[in-house]
């Protein structure tokens, strides 16, 4: 029953997306407004089929109803129910019924507030993204069907990946990372818009950079979710590996950052349409060669679903897409482009945007050669190599401290030509901090290179950021003589992007000081230690007090507890454990951290000798890595409060 | 085939050995020995430490999903992890280390390519790009500041032909004056 | 129509979807065939029924040397092939040993005493055996010649038309 209802919703999605991609085009062509109105009725029968379809199969899931394909691939009676819910992604066909459940989502949301605004522009961009949901909705109706019916179901299944059951945030990493790379379809829809009807005014730029900031928003956080996840589950205390699959949700991350940059220059000064737009459509394009990459079966990866044959159709969309977005741009790059002349450097704000985009580019670059590299050995010799970390790592800090320099040089910098002795006087105060922050770390003994020179730029670069961020509401409370609260207040609401903008800046400059700390002063140790006693590792001293066995429905799992002070307080007990699930053979260790603003402390246990009372472990002492999750956050708020939307009355006053 | 030769001969010598050398320590010693002796005597634990770090972050897990020896919490890594410990202390040099491992495992059991022949791309590439970019936009500055011919504007030569008209005008102009 | 820009785009795109079409149909598991060609790294251990062993012994004639475990669901698939492997080559000459990856003594004698076995079971303590051949995962069976030189590998349970195709060109 489920099968066929399910299958039945799918389908109503697709014959939404075919009709109103049509409907779309032809609107967008013609400005007729019923068929404008027709693609947004189009948009939301698209949602409510795919709600639909995704509430049938949770209730699938929850029912245990092993008569449908999916539910017989993931489910089991013994997961618990919350493990249960988030099995939607936790598989393949699953997770592209979620992506169109997304996508159909992104694609009502852009109807409704498009409704009365940008008649020339927004059915073109809604058709268009109603056409890439005929993809995902044909692959979700005939090569991976969830719903397929079972023809003789069993009473049990194997249940979710035990990776996945083992911690929380395994419930909110996938899909705040859905809802940012799924997001990409909409504002490359707009740019699509933009190149089919030939035009792109002001106000269409600033709606598209608007749209692009919220799933912007939501790929940063997923980013970052999904490194705190790996940090609290995987064992090892890393955060990033340079996993295929990370690569494949980074460089859209690259390219729409080097874009919403960009796209400010092209807002003032009309220029670099051509290239802002490249990127805008690069990013949606890397969306899918990501998606590719991780369901294909062709990269080996932590993250890969298991080979199937949706492969060839995900290249062929891919290489769809590709080709006509080349054809596109080529078609239409003249015709919105500026005659040259307007963008004054070297010394100018342009240009600064201009470098940012530069070491983006290089940056994306980078990361898809590595990741295409050995794929590529492997074609032309026969020969398997590895392309992994120490490679990345190498790559990306010289980068990194490029795009940290410009950080503190950019902002300082005024739009067109400047003056080079006002720019040197701009640049004093900061270059004092960033010899203060030099100077506090030699004096703490922080001497090695890398973390020297990350604290230093970010040092340098903190204090322009905060100037600029307060520099509004000061000038303000001097030219108005109103209180400084209220001038502050006025000030930031008016300049709420610029204001937003700095506060991810800062949130940015935070992460960096995080990843520094954590990979550079990072020390290990393995120890083994008997029941009962203590041994002392970093200026901790820790105690293993006993162990337990904990039996669940889906898992057993043993249970170490040790006491751990620190400089003579006591941080309290902690209880790292071996799961054993009945999938696996070899046991999924949680580990215990400790978690402090100047350090963590990680604990992962290793093996348990119960009747020899030995407990081994590996500990791992990460300092700073906490501001690594801070920073994630602090970016989130600098972009709710740069997307939030501004009233209508203000737009005007603006501009 | 070497090797098995060497077991042959430390067996032999083991049991030609008088008493206090134990046939455990030999046999133990034979099997951490690769075919080729260590290129260096056994170092200090620190410089060992230092090592053994540099070797299991270069290394690849062989069992994992592009993971270091040092990431991976599986029972293989440790296992490769402490016998990279044990060649470090006989005194092997990472090179040495490192190509016994190709040897057994190939070429992807390194984590970053050596960088020869093609593989020399993956290190240029990065620079190239950055270096072709940085040229773009300086050419793109150079071209908007390079001056433009700027047409001089011409003395001003009355025309002949609006001679009289202009001494109407000064006369009226003196008459009014 | 900017004819560089479609030349120059279609120019990175067209070869990278290319070269990912290419990866189709490989498989992306990495191979470790290193060893093969090699000389078949000797070892002396101990075995789970009691004892030492020294590969050493079977010098001049084939060896299968096998490595498994008992949580490895092929392996158990594959031991019956290689009981009968055992059974009709052992008396020509083929020797056979099994070399235990990652697992407990008493789990390994269990398993024998219920499922049997007709070569020594070996110990490998620090898995320096399998690093020595390459040993990537279970099973992995190395086909070793009378000159003591691998020649052939089989990562994954070995199927019997595999086993009586090497074994007969190694005798």
């Amino acid at each position: 029953m489920i099968s066929e209802l399910g299958r039945a919703a799918v389908l109503l999605g697709l014959l939404a997306c075919s009709a109103g991609g049509v409907t779309g085009m032809v609107a967008g062509a013609t400005g007729r407004a019923s068929l404008a109105r027709l693609t947004r009725a189009m948009a939301y029968v698209f949602f409510v089929a795919t709600a639909v379809a995704v509430g049938l199969m949770e209730y699938a899931l929850i029912t245990h109803d092993f008569s449908v394909k999916y539910v017989a691939e993931v489910g089991s009676t013994t997961t618990p129910l919350s493990a249960t819910i988030v099995s939607l992604w936790s598989s393949l066909d699953g997770s592209i019924l979620l992506w169109a459940f997304i996508l159909a989502t992104w694609s009502a949301v852009f109807a409704w507030q498009t409704k009365k605004s940008h008649p020339d522009h927004a059915p073109w961009a809604l058709g268009c993204i109603l056409l890439v949901g005929v993809f995902f909705t044909m692959l979700v109706s005939s090569v991976a069907n969830p719903f397929e019916a079972v023809a003789n179901p069993l009473d049990e299944g194997p249940g979710p990946n035990p990776l996945l059951q083992n911690h929380v945030l395994m419930i909110i990493h996938p899909p705040a990372l859905y809802l940012g790379y799924v997001g990409m379809t909409v504002p490359f829809g707009m740019g699509c818009a933009a190149l089919l009807s030939g035009r792109m005014p002001t106000s269409w730029a600033r709606s598209i950079r608007r749209w692009m900031l919220v799933p912007w928003g939501c790929l940063t956080s997923g980013i970052i979710l999904g490194g705190w996840w790996s940090y609290e589950v995987l064992g090892w205390g890393g955060y990033w590996a340079w996993d295929p699959v990370e690569n494949a949700s980074f460089m859209p991350w690259l390219t729409a950052t080097a874009f919403i940059h960009s796209s400010m220059v092209m807002e003032r000064k009309q220029h670099l349409k051509g290239w802002t737009l490249t990127l805008l459509m690069s990013t949606f394009l890397l969306t899918l060669l990501g998606t590719f990459m991780t369901r294909s079966g062709v990269f080996n990866s932590v993250h890969s679903f298991t080979q199937t044959p949706i492969g060839p159709v995900f290249l062929g969309f891919l290489g769809f897409c590709l080709v006509v977005s080349v054809v596109l741009l080529a078609a239409r790059i003249d015709r919105l482009s500026v005659p040259e002349g307007s963008l004054q450097g070297p010394l100018s704000r342009e240009y600064a945007f201009l470098g940012n985009n530069l070491l983006f580019a290089a940056f994306t670059f980078t990361v898809l050669l590595g990741t295409v590299y050995p794929l590529l050995n492997e074609v032309f010799s026969g020969v398997q190599i590895s392309v992994g970390e120490p490679y990345f790592n190498r790559m990306s800090v010289p980068i990194c401290f490029g795009l940290l320099f410009l950080m503190g040089v950019g902002p300082a910098l005024p739009w067109g030509r400047a003056d080079g002795s006002a720019v040197l006087r701009q640049l004093r105060a900061p270059a004092i901090g960033a010899v203060v922050v030099l100077v506090v770390c030699a004096a703490m003994g922080v001497l090695e290179w890398m973390a020297l020179t990350t604290f230093t730029l970010a040092g340098f670069a903190a204090v322009v950021t905060v100037r600029e961020m307060l520099s509004p509401g000061l000038e303000r409370a001097r030219v108005t003589k109103e209180p400084l609260a209220k001038a502050m207040y006025v000030a930031l609401n008016k300049g709420r992007r610029r204001f937003g903008g700095y506060v991810v800046h800062f949130g940015v400059l935070i992460i960096a000081v995080g990843v520094a700390g954590s990979s550079v002063y990072r020390t290990e140790m393995e120890m083994t230690i008997r029941q009962g006693d203590t041994k002392s590792f970093a200026g901790y001293e820790i105690t293993y007090t006993g162990t337990e066995r904990l039996d669940e429905p889906h898992r057993w799992s043993r249970v170490a507890r040790f006491d751990v002070v620190s400089g003579g307080r006591e941080l309290g007990s902690v209880e790292p454990r071996l799961n054993h699930y009945k999938k696996m053979n070899q046991a999924i260790g949680t580990p215990a951290v400790l978690s402090g603003l100047d350090e963590d402390l990680y604990m992962s246990l290793v093996q348990v000798d119960v009747e020899g009372g030995l407990a081994s472990l590996s500990l791992v002492v990460e300092p700073l890595v906490v501001w690594i999750w801070i920073g994630g956050g602090v970016m989130l708020l600098g972009t709710i409060f740069a997307a939030w939307p501004i009233r209508r009355r203000e737009e005007q006053e603006a501009a | 085939m070497r090797v098995l030769w060497i077991l042959v001969l430390a067996h032999g010598l083991a049991r030609a050995a008088p008493e206090s050398s134990s046939p455990d320590v030999v046999a133990e010693l034979a099997s951490v020995e690769l075919e080729e002796p260590p290129l260096e005597d056994p170092p200090s634990a620190a410089v060992a430490r230092a090592r053994t770090d540099r070797l299991t972050t270069a290394l690849r897990c062989p069992v994992c999903q592009g993971l270091s020896v040092s990431s991976s919490p599986s029972d293989a890594a440790r296992a490769m992890a402490g016998r990279i410990e044990e060649l470090v202390e006989a005194g092997y040099t990472e090179d040495q280390i490192t190509g016994y491992f190709v040897d057994r495992y190939g070429a992807w059991v390194e984590l970053e390519p050596p960088a020869e022949g093609w593989n020399k791309v993956l290190f240029v590439a990065p620079a190239v790009v950055v270096v072709l970019g940085g040229l773009l936009l300086g050419l793109r500055m150079r071209k908007q500041s390079a001056p433009r011919s700027v047409t001089r504007p011409q003395a001003y030569v009355p025309d002949p032909a609006l001679a009289p008209y202009r001494e109407r005008i000064l006369a009226e102009l003196e008459a009014e004056a | 129509m900017n004819w560089k820009v479609l030349g120059g785009g279609l120019a990175i795109t067209l070869p990278l979807v290319a070269l990912l079409a290419a990866g189709f149909g490989r498989d992306p598991k990495l191979r470790s065939e290193a060893v093969i060609g090699k000389a078949a790294p000797g070892f002396d251990l101990e075995q789970v029924q009691g004892g030492q062993f020294d590969l050493e012994a079977y010098r001049g004639s084939p060896v299968v040397v096998n490595f498994w475990s008992t949580w490895c669901q092929p392996c158990k698939i594959e031991h019956p092939v290689l009981l009968d492997a055992a059974r009709t080559y052992g008396p020509a000459g083929v020797r056979f040993v099994a070399v235990v990856y990652q697992d407990e003594p008493d789990k390994v004698r269990r398993y024998i005493s219920r499922n049997g076995s007709a070569w020594p079971t070996l110990l490998d303590p620090g898995g320096r055996a399998a690093i020595a051949y390459g040993v990537a995962g279970v099973p992995e069976t190395f086909f070793v010649d009378r000159d003591g030189t691998i020649v052939h590998k089989v990562a994954g349970p070995v199927s019997r038309e595999v086993m009586v195709q090497t074994l007969e060109s190694l005798l």
